[in-house]
């Protein structure tokens, strides 16, 4: 079995709304795969149909080789699910809440205590476990969902939106334990709208919007498929405004911009332009005082695929610092 | 018993005693789960000439009636606002296992309240009980069926409160239709059919059965009969609503 999950023309109609919108995927074994989209756009209609918790109007999936509809215990057995929202006993303490999953999941008895005491301590929990979940911050509650759901050592984990709403210092850290998940071969779904976090994470991922799958691919072929070529920011000890007529005239400038006291210029050839660009610096007797290559972003082929303008991307939150190359 | 239903069993068992430390203890279940049963027996038995052997097992068969009811209507409604009630539907358990988990957690608090009040009161009131043991039967599956009979009512709710105002709706009118406070052959003819349609006849015909010692063997089994249908059928409607509700 190559593909953990595949799933064809699944659709999810709630009444007269249209959910999800006749999808077509596969998720590799293995592989780290991402449900991108902007709230709204169908990535938890997904993964609760893929999970059992709710039924397609049409269509199919399989999940671990298991049909959704008909063999959705089979499944249950294989998969770990973490929803978006921290599901735990608020009145049972951390270890109450593992050993429950451990029953529910038919861990062996006489290797229950063994597993929690493990994953408590991979997750940081160890200290905590005899604190009631309702105690704890949302940072550790989120923790130890994910330690909760792969109690039964799942070969597939579901993970949606696992770092909505926390702060950074927990946000990195689950990102730390997911790819270490990953790492130990285990099949990632995970759904985000953190447009960084979905580059930063998945090898492919499918951007979701209005219910339907626009865009599929690693996340370098999806900034590559936008074809906008690249872009330099540059500053100098003098304005910038002084400047932008003079790069206008430069062959190698496809358009400028001024952003503050920089210069935004588009390129084809980023190599060829950094040269060009010095060169210009020092026969004007001018000082660089900054000069950054961005890579094509992710954001930029999110917003041409979903249709978003940037405002409505920057208000889906979170949009992480632009990553850069410094040259 | 095949590997398949010991199993089904075996997680009904640990989704029961999950709710019983979650759930046993909350505002509503000791409202209605242990104040209004004493409460009742106060104006039962202050000042009034009903002899014992009527009142008693009629107050212990309500004592389950509203204990056991209790429970599955806070845990179902509380798992449903929570979420964890999709942590249950996501691990390897049927949605049948989940209900009959839930009634059996129902069913633990309204057995041990109803043995807890019979221990206290039937000393207290001189009365003895002639047939222990076909009493705590009868309480037993008294408490399975009042819990399952909440499920469906809750199957749907997101907070207690939306499952208590229809169940007790139900509730009420059932106290005054099977024998609690008016013995069931004082009723006219048409009450006497539709309180056949109702459990807690069955339980109260069968506790007064159990405690005076004077059992007619065809209606104690008719009382059991009735009591494991409406119990098997309360279950078989919960799960399929369940199913239903995610769809």
């Amino acid at each position: 079995m190559e593909n953990a999950i595949e799933v064809l023309d699944l659709t999810k109609h709630y009444g007269e709304l249209l959910a999800v919108d006749h999808i077509n995927f596969e998720v590799k074994r293995g592989e780290f795969f991402g449900l991108l989209g902007p709230n709204g756009a169908g990535k938890t209609t997904t993964i609760r149909m893929l999970t059992g918790l709710t039924k397609p109007s049409s269509g199919t999936a399989t999940v671990a080789g298991y049909d959704i509809v008909h063999d959705d215990i089979n499944i249950k057995r294989l998969i770990g699910v973490v929803p978006e929202t921290s599901n735990l006993y608020g009145e049972l303490s951390v270890w109450g809440n593992m050993m429950f999953m451990a029953e529910l999941y038919h861990v062996p008895s006489r290797d229950r205590v063994k597993r929690i005491k493990d994953l408590l301590e991979l997750f940081g929990l160890y200290g905590r476990r005899r604190d009631h979940v309702a105690v704890l911050s949302k940072g550790l509650k989120r923790r130890l969902t994910i330690a909760a759901s792969i109690i039964h050592d799942p070969s597939i984990l579901f993970l949606d939106e696992p770092t909505a709403g926390l702060d950074v210092q927990s946000s990195r850290l689950i990102k730390e334990l997911v790819r270490k998940l990953s790492g130990e071969g285990k099949t990632i779904f995970f759904t985000t709208h953190h447009i960084e976090e979905a580059d930063e994470l998945c090898q492919r991922i499918a951007i979701i919007s209005h219910g339907k799958i626009v865009a599929i691919g690693s996340p370098e072929v999806l900034k590559a498929q936008i074809g906008e070529g690249h872009v330099i920011e540059v500053s100098f000890d003098k304005s910038s405004k002084s400047l932008e007529k003079s790069f206008k005239g430069e062959d190698y400038v496809i358009s400028v911009t001024i952003l503050g006291d920089k210069l935004r210029l588009h390129v084809d050839d980023p190599s060829e332009a950094v040269l060009r660009i010095v060169d210009f610096a020092k026969n004007r007797g001018l000082r660089v005082i900054s000069i950054d290559t961005l890579r094509p972003r992710l954001e930029d082929a999110f917003v041409k695929l979903t249709g978003l303008t940037p405002v409505e991307v920057e208000r889906l939150e979170q949009i992480r610092p632009k990553k850069r190359v410094h040259t | 018993m095949n590997r398949k239903l010991i199993e089904s069993l075996t997680q009904a068992v640990y989704i029961a005693k999950k709710d019983a430390r979650v759930y046993y203890f909350k505002q509503p279940v000791i409202m209605f789960g242990i104040i209004f049963p004493t409460f009742l027996y106060f104006s039962f038995s202050i000042g009034r000439e009903i002899s014992p052997s009527v009142f008693l097992p009629a107050l212990v068969a309500v004592t389950s009636f509203f204990a056991s009811g209790s429970i599955e209507v806070v845990s179902l409604s509380m798992e449903r606002g929570a979420g964890t009630l999709d942590r249950l539907i996501t691990a390897p358990v049927s949605l049948s296992t989940i209900i009959l988990g839930k009634a059996l957690a129902g069913c633990g608090f309204g057995f041990i309240l109803s043995m807890i009040f019979t221990g206290i009161i039937m000393p207290l009131s001189g009365f003895p009980l002639k047939e222990p043991f076909l009493f705590v039967i009868g309480v037993a599956l008294s408490s399975l069926t009042f819990a399952a009979l909440g499920m469906p009512i809750s199957v749907y709710a997101k907070t207690p409160p939306e499952a208590m105002m229809p169940l007790n709706l139900l509730r009420f009118p059932m106290m005054f239709l099977c024998g609690v406070f008016i013995p069931f052959e004082a009723l006219p003819i048409s009450l006497q059919a539709i309180a056949r349609l109702l459990p807690l006849t069955y339980s109260v015909e069968l506790l007064r059965q159990a405690a005076t010692g004077s059992v007619i063997l065809q209606t104690l089994l008719l009382d059991i009969a009735a009591l494991i249908l409406f119990l098997l059928a309360l279950l078989l409607i919960a799960t399929k609503m369940l199913r239903k509700s995610i769809q």
